[in-house]
């Protein structure tokens, strides 16, 4: 494992101890704030289409014609047509979005991107670029947690009590690497 | 990825070691707490056979076993046993100090056991999931207060 610099000072190490942990607790925010970050509006748009798509299609509308121009339930109530027909590929609960879908897609569409532009605005990540974050700060965060036992190590060399944090990560604690120095 | 089972090994080793000393700690303070309940019985049970004692266990129900906060409230010294009276308080007071002593004590050490334990479960698991076998055990801590 890579030794961070040496503080020597036992308020020097538990001090250094301090920021790598607040370094820590920022990053692991900041993957939280990822997480939660909305789909970019563009990325969300196709989702968005494509889903309106799958409604359109998920809507039998063979399946209904048949059903009413079916001699023996043709004269049958609508709501008894449409649960014998197969009208719906999808929950029934859905069925009037999926109407929807059928009737006037492009105006279904246009109103759910308005309202992904109004959400998400410029703030939106891609799928791609949030992976590539979330790699990058993952990494990051690794590094700052064995630097972390690294001088909790240290620390304890040189008779200090520090205590490992109870959500540390065990790979940090307990993961044998090679020392990029030695190596 | 290697685990380094020694490292796990030993942080289990030392939270059992605080386990025990937190448990010593808190049988000494139990002791000690139930010492101080015995000796204020006795005394009470004095003060009361003894004749011209028989405001005193009122007045340490006003005003504490303190020999500050008595003194301030009554003139001691114009009772018959006052002196008497007035060496049972310091007598209970020294034992409460040693109490208060052992409480932080125990506290201290209760509080470095749980830290060093904290961690422990995850460790663990992780250890675990490597196919390492590890002590579960790191120690069962029984609280003063029984």
């Amino acid at each position: 494992m890579k030794r961070p610099t040496k503080p020597t000072a036992p308020t020097d190490l538990l001090a250094a101890i301090d920021r790598v942990r607040a370094d820590i607790e920022a990053a692991r925010a900041e993957l939280e704030d990822l997480a939660y970050a909305p789909t970019e509006a563009t990325e969300a748009k196709k989702h968005a289409s494509a889903a309106v798509s799958h409604m359109a299609q998920s809507f039998n509308l063979p399946a209904l014609a048949r059903a009413f121009t079916s001699p023996d339930r043709g004269t049958h109530a609508p709501d008894t047509v449409f649960r014998h027909a197969n009208v719906l590929d999808i929950r029934s609960e859905h069925a009037g979005l999926a109407l929807l879908a059928v009737a006037l897609p492009d105006a279904l569409e246009r109103a759910i991107h308005a309202e992904i532009d109004r959400v998400v605005g410029d703030s939106g990540v891609s799928a791609a670029e949030r992976a590539k974050r979330v790699e990058e700060l993952e990494q990051r965060l690794f590094k700052m947690e064995t630097t972390e036992e690294a001088l909790v190590v240290q620390a304890e060399s040189a008779g200090i009590e520090a205590f490992r944090r109870p959500d540390c990560d065990p790979a940090a604690v307990l993961g044998i690497f090679i020392d990029d120095e030695a190596a | 990825m290697q685990i380094d089972v020694n490292k796990l090994q030993r942080l289990e080793a030392a939270a059992a070691d605080a386990s025990l000393l937190a448990t010593a700690a808190s049988d000494r303070l139990r002791d000690k707490r139930r010492q101080i309940a015995e000796r204020k019985a006795i005394i009470g049970a004095e003060w009361r056979r003894t004749p011209g004692c028989s405001q005193f266990p009122a007045m340490v129900e006003d005003h504490g076993w303190s020999e500050a906060r008595l003194a301030r409230a009554h003139d001691l010294n114009r009772f018959e046993h006052g002196a008497s009276f007035l060496r049972s308080i310091r007598e209970v007071e020294a034992i409460q100090a040693e109490v208060d002593h052992l409480t932080e004590d125990y506290q201290r050490k209760q509080e470095r056991w749980q830290k060093l334990a904290a961690p422990l479960p995850g460790l663990q698991e992780f250890a675990k999931q490597y196919g390492h076998k590890t002590s579960r055990t790191v120690g069962v801590l029984r609280g003063a207060s029984e």
